[in-house]
């Protein structure tokens, strides 16, 4: 009985994948260079007030409090208000995004955060390669962006916000730059077409590297700089079998994420003589330190590919989690503005504000963005 | 053989097998396409490690029906797709015995399906049906002992 019901089974699966046209392996690969540039969170934390319509960045500096905040404050967090927070349409910085539709130029764009109009184009791509991962530096005078070079590698690049010749920066992608300035983090893959990571911090000045392989892990997922431009809150996966994994099925299997804080002044050339913040953290995929006092917030999957995402803050300390918003679908790239206290998103090629605890569509074509 | 050239070899081989037993689990071929691709995209992302293990092809189809799985958990109200009666392609039609399996199995509650295809599909014990499920090994045995039943109803076949 059961040999026929299996045969019934294995008959019709074969009938089924008769009738599908298998996708050329370059399609398979593409994918993957283009996740790998869409999915990073672009993290930085800017400040800048830039009414919409305005056609340059202004810096941040006379926006925020200066002088980096301390690690430990992220562990006695200021109370801000609800990200929902309605606001004021004047104070929003212009965004900055990566077109995700296969343009002949794929331009950087900013667009106005209340309407989504496109205010200004920047042509920085060649020819139809993919853009992704912008990042504004914390003066606001440079935005870092990741571009596809071949299949299965890419390259950081960084472009004067007022427009201007760019410069290829590393290879590798998430490009970071510290509050202060003065170091760029990036994952830098350790084989060509393969996304297990490395960690790499360039000391912009003297263009000294250091670098920190997964450790235990299996690859670094995301990362982004304290408030102290000193330490980096990391996400990796750690493979585990399928009957112990809590986070469920990842990028590379069964996987749990792990959440650890690097001292990038201490020895050490592994994520593993970082602090490891207890607890797994589910899917997780991005991870930010929001707004001047640097809370740390991870963006995730509650568990098991269960959807939507959901944005969790994390005590560095005690690993006690607190949901802040959850998405209406999975969401691919976030960011706060400089305050902590506006949020936008994309998923699905479509860009998002979250505004008074829903989301507001900004703009479509769009596969990552900054602000 | 290169990365590369090992990847090319084993998605060639083992797409299709991947994409029926998606098949099978999602009811649509559109969508059994889409979690084929998706698994087969984890599979490249980490080739280093998966052409490592014993069984690649095993592990890609682990992967596309956690990925089946969790999609029907996105959808916990609509197995609209797996109900739908055509699909969208335009290439010929199963024969009408294998049109009756995919029907009878459309009319199965997720899990019940779920389990039918794993163990009878896939071989897979009752008790890495439960692993992989998440339930225990008596539900497994509940669903397979009713979903057999309920395929025979629906196929007035009294060979399963």
């Amino acid at each position: 009985m059961t040999d026929d019901l299996g045969t019934h089974l294995r008959s019709a699966a074969a009938a089924a994948a008769a009738r599908s046209v298998r996708p050329p392996v370059t399609a398979i690969r593409r994918r993957l260079v283009r996740r790998r540039v869409a999915t990073g969170s672009a993290v930085v934390l800017v400040a800048a007030v830039v009414v919409a319509g305005a056609t340059a960045l202004e810096p941040r500096s006379s926006l925020r409090p200066t002088g980096p905040a301390s690690l430990s404050a992220t562990a006695t967090r200021t109370p801000y208000a609800s990200p929902s927070a309605t606001p004021a349409a004047a104070a929003l910085p212009t965004i900055v995004a990566s077109r995700g539709d296969e343009t002949e130029d794929q331009p950087l764009v900013f667009l106005s955060p209340v309407t989504g109009r496109v205010l200004r184009s920047m042509h920085v791509g060649l020819g139809d390669q993919p853009l992704g991962h912008p990042w504004i530096s914390y003066d606001r005078s440079t935005i870092y962006f990741v571009r596809v070079t071949t299949s299965c590698s890419t390259e950081i690049v960084s472009v004067p916000s007022r427009g201007g010749p760019d410069v290829i920066v590393a290879n590798g992608y998430a490009p970071r730059v510290s509050r202060d300035g003065r170091r760029l983090a990036y994952l830098e893959p350790a084989d060509a077409c393969s996304d297990k990571s490395v960690l790499v911090v360039r000391d912009l000045g003297t263009g000294t590297e250091r670098r920190w392989n997964a450790g235990a892990g299996e690859d670094i997922v995301d990362l982004d700089w304290a408030p102290d431009s000193t330490h980096l809150a990391v996400i990796r996966q750690v493979p585990r079998p399928s009957a112990e994994a809590t986070s469920g099925i990842g990028s590379a299997g069964y996987f749990d994420n792990e959440l650890w804080i690097l001292d990038t002044q201490a020895p050490g050339a592994s994520i593993d003589t970082g602090h490891q913040v207890p607890g797994v953290k589910g899917w997780c995929d991005a991870v930010t330190y929001r707004g001047p006092e640097g809370t740390l917030v991870v963006l995730a999957l509650p568990g098991h590919g269960d959807y939507p995402s959901v944005l969790s803050e994390i005590d560095p300390d005690t690993g006690h989690t607190k949901e802040v918003v959850r998405f209406p679908h999975p969401v691919n790239d976030f960011d706060y503005d400089a305050s902590g206290q506006h949020l936008i998103y994309v998923w699905n090629d479509t860009l998002y504000r979250w505004v008074d605890g829903r989301s507001v569509r900004l703009a479509g074509g769009i596969n990552s963005a900054a602000w | 053989m290169t990365d590369d050239a090992s990847f090319d070899a084993f998605y060639a081989r083992a797409y299709a097998l991947v994409v029926g037993q998606a098949y099978l689990l999602v009811g649509d071929l559109g969508e059994a396409q889409d979690v084929a691709q998706e698994a087969f995209l984890r599979a490249l992302a980490r080739w280093r490690f998966v052409r490592t293990l014993e069984d690649p092809t095993g592990w890609t189809r682990r992967v596309a029906i956690n990925l089946a799985i969790s999609r029907w958990r996105r959808h916990r109200n609509a197995l609209t797709a797996w109900r739908r009666r055509a699909d969208p392609d335009t290439a010929a039609g199963p024969g009408a015995d294998r049109v009756d399996i995919v029907d009878a199995l459309r009319g199965l509650p997720p899990r019940q399906r779920a389990v039918i295809v794993l163990h009878h599909m896939n071989d897979l014990s009752v008790a890495d049906v439960a692993r992989e499920l998440g339930v225990p090994e008596g539900t497994v045995k509940s669903d397979l002992s009713r979903g057999r039943a309920s395929l025979s109803r629906a196929l007035a076949d009294t060979r399963i």
